[in-house]
């Protein structure tokens, strides 16, 4: 049963296997948010959390393959737990310190290694600068090794951040047809519409993502997205809402600028959806 | 009155006529008449007319009145040999709802020679300087026009990318 955290209306996956099975077999897509441990400061590449669309979760939910949940507020620990609390950061510290010593190890391991392979090149640098110096040329032949062992500075240490929780903190099971702080969109009509529009376009088999970059509600893409462009932008009309005709040119502008149809959507009547394609016409 | 630097071809009579020369335009008379519509539709109905015989050579545009949509609408022919098309002119700001296009649409549209095409008009937008914009409504799902991915290939550009990527 994967696990979808909610927190004030987003709904994020957290493990990996989850976001891959989410994509595989359910044909979800949702949006990567996280910062990658190693490449923090940049946004071209994100990590885990995987965002889901509040569509997307509640598609998984509906079809059973997911529930929502959040964690519960952390409590105080009660005095027997406060002992374990301190044996865990204990254990945590000496995990580290062990850690640290094995890379230190290695490290030495390593540049031995590399001192061998280039102490030609090093004896050679000595000559020479002795040379330059106008001194008498070593005749004691140098080791290269270095007389104090290398210290790995702490600094230097790679330090493993879990992206799943080592171990799992409480959660609690979330309600998804009532409202409530973490969950809001629930009996929202707007939602209701919304996921109406996107049920119908993910039964016929097609790939969806958010369209907020291209100022529409959903991307619409024949297969998946790392293969294709999307072929539509789905605009979701509720029933009865105004549709202005400038806005209707600029959505319809901005389509066949990018080479996509806009696409109007509407709840119909008996749970049906109807479809209303916008291109320029072409006419010179 | 006679207007400035006109160049009247016939009489003076002539040159008073040309100042209102869209009043007395027969076409818009006959939109006019045929009372389905209010002004502003009306006079957007025959912007379009004239934009399309006269700015984009259409071979052949008539009015249609649709009583029940308000609507005056054209039927018209690019060429002598292509299909009719329906076009239904609109003020920019007539307010609209994704039902009454589809209203529009399922009303407005003459059936094809092909039993399955879909329904599809083409809706013509006018500005209040007389700019036009055409668009084009139809029922369903329809892909764009996909870039041609053999015209790409030749590109000067592209061969720098596989280039690179090959290096």
């Amino acid at each position: 049963m994967i696990q979808i955290h909610v927190l004030d209306g987003a709904a994020l996956v957290w493990s990996a296997e989850d976001a891959q099975e989410i994509r595989e077999q359910f044909r979800l897509v949702g949006t990567l948010v996280g910062a990658l441990a190693r490449k923090p400061r940049q946004n071209a590449r994100l990590g885990l959390p995987l965002q889901l669309l509040p569509e997307e979760a509640r598609l998984l939910v509906e079809l059973g393959a997911a529930i929502l949940v959040k964690g519960t507020k952390t409590q105080l620990p009660v005095e027997g737990e406060e002992m374990t609390q301190l044996s865990k950061v204990e254990a945590y510290h000496q995990e580290l310190e062990e850690s640290y010593q094995e890379q230190q190890r290695l490290a030495r391991v390593e540049r031995t290694a590399l001192l061998a392979r280039l102490a030609e090149h090093i004896t050679e640098g000595r000559a020479h600068r002795r040379q330059q110096r106008g001194e008498m040329p070593d005749t004691v032949e140098d080791s290269g090794l270095p007389d104090s062992p290398f210290i790995l500075p702490r600094g230097s240490m790679m330090v493993q951040l879990p992206t799943a929780q080592c171990h799992p903190g409480k959660v609690e099971k979330v309600d998804w047809t009532t409202p409530s702080p973490d969950w809001p969109h629930a009996s929202c009509s707007a939602h209701e519409a919304r996921h109406r529009i996107f049920r119908e376009l993910w039964d016929k088999g097609y790939y969806l993502s958010g369209g907020s970059k291209f100022g529409g509600d959903f991307l619409v893409y024949p297969g998946d997205p790392l293969r294709f462009h999307a072929h539509y932008i789905a605009l979701c009309c509720p029933q009865g809402a105004p549709l202005p005709l400038h806005a209707l040119v600029a959505a319809a502008r901005l389509g066949t600028g990018v080479k996509k149809t806009l696409l109007l959507c509407s709840p119909g009547t008996g749970g049906t959806v109807v479809f209303t394609s916008l291109q320029w016409s072409g006419l010179q | 009155m006679e207007a400035p630097g006109c160049a009247a071809r016939g009489g003076p009579e002539r040159g008073a006529a040309r100042d209102n020369w869209m009043a007395t335009h027969p076409k818009l008379k006959e939109m006019m008449s045929l009372d389905v519509a209010d002004s502003t539709q009306v006079y957007a109905a025959f912007l379009v007319y004239l934009d399309l015989l006269e700015g984009r050579n259409w071979h052949e545009v008539m009015c249609v009145g649709l009583a029940d949509l308000r609507l005056v609408c054209l039927h018209g022919r690019e060429r002598e040999a292509e299909n009719l098309q329906v076009v239904v002119p609109t003020p920019v700001h007539m307010s609209f709802t994704h039902e009454r296009l589809r209203e529009i649409m399922k009303k407005a549209c003459v059936p094809q020679d092909e039993k399955d095409s879909p329904l599809s008009v083409i809706l013509a937008i006018t500005e209040t300087d007389s700019t036009v914009v055409y668009y084009k409504l139809t029922d369903g799902f329809v892909m764009p026009d996909l870039p041609d991915n053999t015209e790409d290939m030749d590109n000067k550009q592209w061969r720098k990318k596989r280039k690179k990527l090959l290096k």
